[in-house]
């Protein structure tokens, strides 16, 4: 079982931020892997990018997490226009955890063939939409071995369910807490009922 | 026009070559439950072949009446109404037209934001996890990366790979070409439907296994997957007209899967008439296609107003928008449920064959499909998915492995006991319009808008 260690943190100074995160990856490999990484305090530079494009609507729900920590939620048509949007101010602390999420389940490390990969159990599910992360930090390392600055996309569709039927997989599990965590912000978004 | 690809007189010799090689008939091509999906896993037990039937669940290959039991999870009361009438509706497979108010394709504009009619996606839910039917429409296929398949997955050429399209269900095509007469519509009888490569753009649909002759001597659907026997590989064609996968090209192609069904005397999925849906009038095979035509035509709005049915479509289009509503059943719909119901021989008349009947239950002890309002396969942070079916298939009985016609809707085991229709709750439904509409305030003045439960 995958568990998170305490965090270190420091200030590099204006507009870059670094955070250590070390984490164990379980009794299956024994090995422990020290991941940490820098992003961007630029207000304008998205450090992570959710996006729920839904199934049977074809609708656009993006949540997109900048660098100064404000976080924005865009509905979109399935035309990319603007129905609606809010905004909340996370602080640096809630900023680097988001993206802790997910460096800690290793999705910097995951091309979208090996989340592919891990769904080990044939598609059951339709119009479920599919979920599209992208993470962009300044600086990786990984182990000790730094990666540089690193961009990743991933998507996959009907997360919750998958992690469901895959639990054993972390990038999955990753995908689906990323989706989680939002939900601590939806009040500061104002969320309602629509789309 | 063509959308994407090329096209080369040398595919048709091509064509004539892997016939004689085949030594065999040639074959090809609304759809059934998760064949888009299924078909396009790698050979195994969870692939199912592109002609396959999804029947209900509980159907073991008996005659009969199969009884269906639908209920709605406490807390879903809201619901009720509504899956009363879908159950109504899909019970009487009427065959009508002009079921579609306000239908809107992926192409076309988005419409002014309103309420999402909860009866039609009901209908659309159920029509997946109730009758065993799926999309009539092509969806790019965003696992194309893991698929050994030929050229890109972006059908429609614009970019982005996973999209939905209005052309015809299929599986693995890389190629669409549309004529415009006088305008483009996709999804008709003229769009051509095929693999990257030209070699294989005519092969892919026409190629049969030695081992089904016998099927394909009787015009009937056999795997055309397991036909690839050239061993062409993707570099020995011009680069332009078989693009590199994402990852390497595969040195064996895969065929793209038609999994369209029509009616063989015309390949109208508007028509209303008294013919009998069965094996000998409604096929997959794009051989028995009528004179002319190219490809199975969708039942989607812009094809039925090209064929003179004016707001048509299937219920089973990949798309439902703000405005849309769904009254009754296309022709389309009520074909596919009617193939399936013809049983294990697919003749109509037959002592196997047998009827659907849909029964609400009040409590979901016993039932085998549960419908709810919730969040637990939709996440609650996604404001855009309207609902979703979750189900699984398995064959309906013992079967030949290359003829597995016959499969059966389960639930997903062990994730869910009963099969599950789950509607999004954060969705501005039309049935709580009242209680955003001054029902706190005491100012009824916009009641009059509501649209009744149907």
């Amino acid at each position: 079982m995958r568990r998170a260690l305490p965090l270190g943190l420091l200030l590099l100074g204006a507009g870059t931020l670094l955070a250590l995160v070390p984490l164990s990856r379980g009794a299956d490999d024994g090995e422990a892997i020290t991941r940490s990484f820098t992003f961007s305090s630029d207000p304008e530079v998205a450090v992570l990018t959710i996006t729920h494009i839904g199934g049977l609507s074809g609708g656009r729900n993006v949540y997109i997490l900048y660098g100064d920590g404000r976080l924005r939620q865009e509905l979109r048509t399935r035309r990319g226009d603007l129905r609606e949007s809010s905004e909340a101010a996370l602080s640096y602390n809630e900023t680097r955890d988001f993206l802790e999420v997910a460096v800690a389940h290793g999705l910097l490390d995951t091309s979208p063939e090996e989340l592919l990969a891990e769904l080990k159990h044939p598609p059951a599910i339709v119009d479920a939409g599919t979920m599209v992360v992208e993470i962009h930090v300044t600086s990786y390392t990984r182990n000790d071995e730094e990666q540089g600055p690193v961009s990743n996309t991933l998507r996959l569709t009907a997360p919750r369910t998958e992690h469901a039927m895959n639990p054993e997989s972390t990038p999955i599990a990753g995908m689906a807490a990323l989706s989680e965590h939002l939900s601590r912000y939806r009040e500061r978004l104002g969320q309602g009922g629509s789309r | 026009m063509r959308i994407k690809g090329c096209r080369s007189s040398w595919a048709l010799g091509a064509l004539s070559l892997a016939l004689l090689l085949a030594g065999v008939e040639p074959l090809s091509a609304g759809s059934y439950y998760l064949a888009f999906t299924r078909g396009a896993l790698s050979p195994g037990p969870d692939e199912v072949p592109p002609f396959a039937i999804m029947h209900p669940v509980g159907y073991d290959g008996s005659g009969g009446v199969l009884t269906v039991g639908i209920c709605v999870r406490v807390g879903s009361e809201d619901l009720i109404p509504y899956v009363q009438n879908t159950i109504a509706l899909w019970n009487a497979l009427t065959p009508t037209t002009g079921n579609c108010e306000n239908c809107v394709l992926w192409e076309e504009p988005v419409p002014p934001r309103s309420f999402v009619d909860t009866f039609s996606v009901l209908v659309h839910e159920l029509g997946h996890c109730a009758m065993g039917l799926h999309h009539i429409n092509l969806e790019e296929d965003t696992r194309a990366a893991t698929t050994p398949r030929v050229g890109s997955c972006d059908v429609n050429d614009n970019g982005t790979c996973g999209e939905h399209t209005s052309f015809t269900a299929n599986f693995n095509v890389t190629t669409v070409m549309s004529t415009p007469n006088p305008i483009n519509i996709l999804g008709d009888s003229e769009d051509v439907q095929s693999n990257g490569c030209p070699i294989l753009q005519n092969l892919g649909n026409q190629l049969s296994p030695p081992p089904l002759q016998s099927s394909a001597a009787t015009g009937e659907p056999v795997e055309p997957k397991t036909a690839c026997l050239l061993g062409l590989g993707c570099p020995g064609f011009p680069e332009t007209c078989c693009p590199p996968c994402p990852s390497l090209c595969p040195s064996l192609p895969w065929q793209l899967g038609d999994i369209a069904y029509f009616r063989i005397a015309d390949n109208n999925p508007f028509i209303v008439d008294a013919t009998v849906i069965d094996r000998d009038t409604y096929s997959r095979n794009d051989m028995v296609l009528p004179v002319g035509d190219n490809y199975a035509a969708s039942a989607n709005r812009a094809v039925g107003e090209q064929l003179g049915f004016q707001n048509s479509q299937s219920v089973m289009y990949s798309l439902l928008e703000h405005g849309t509503r769904y009254s009754s059943l296309a022709a389309d719909d009520v074909n596919m449920v009617k193939m399936g119901m013809t049983g294990a021989d697919r003749d109509a008349g037959t002592a196997d064959d047998y009827t659907i009947q849909l029964a609400f239950d009040s409590a979901c002890t016993t039932s085998d499909v549960r419908v709810q309002l919730g969040n637990t396969h939709i996440d609650p942070q996604n404001m855009t998915t309207l609902g979703v079916c979750i189900a699984s298939i398995e064959d309906s009985f013992a079967q030949p492995a290359q003829q597995r016609f016959h499969h059966t809707l389960v639930p997903r085991l062990p994730l869910e006991t009963q099969i599950v229709v789950e509607l999004n709750p954060a969705i501005l439904w039309d049935f709580a319009v009242v209680f955003l509409s001054g029902f706190e305030t005491g100012d009824f003045s916009e009641w009059s808008d509501v649209v009744p439960p149907p």
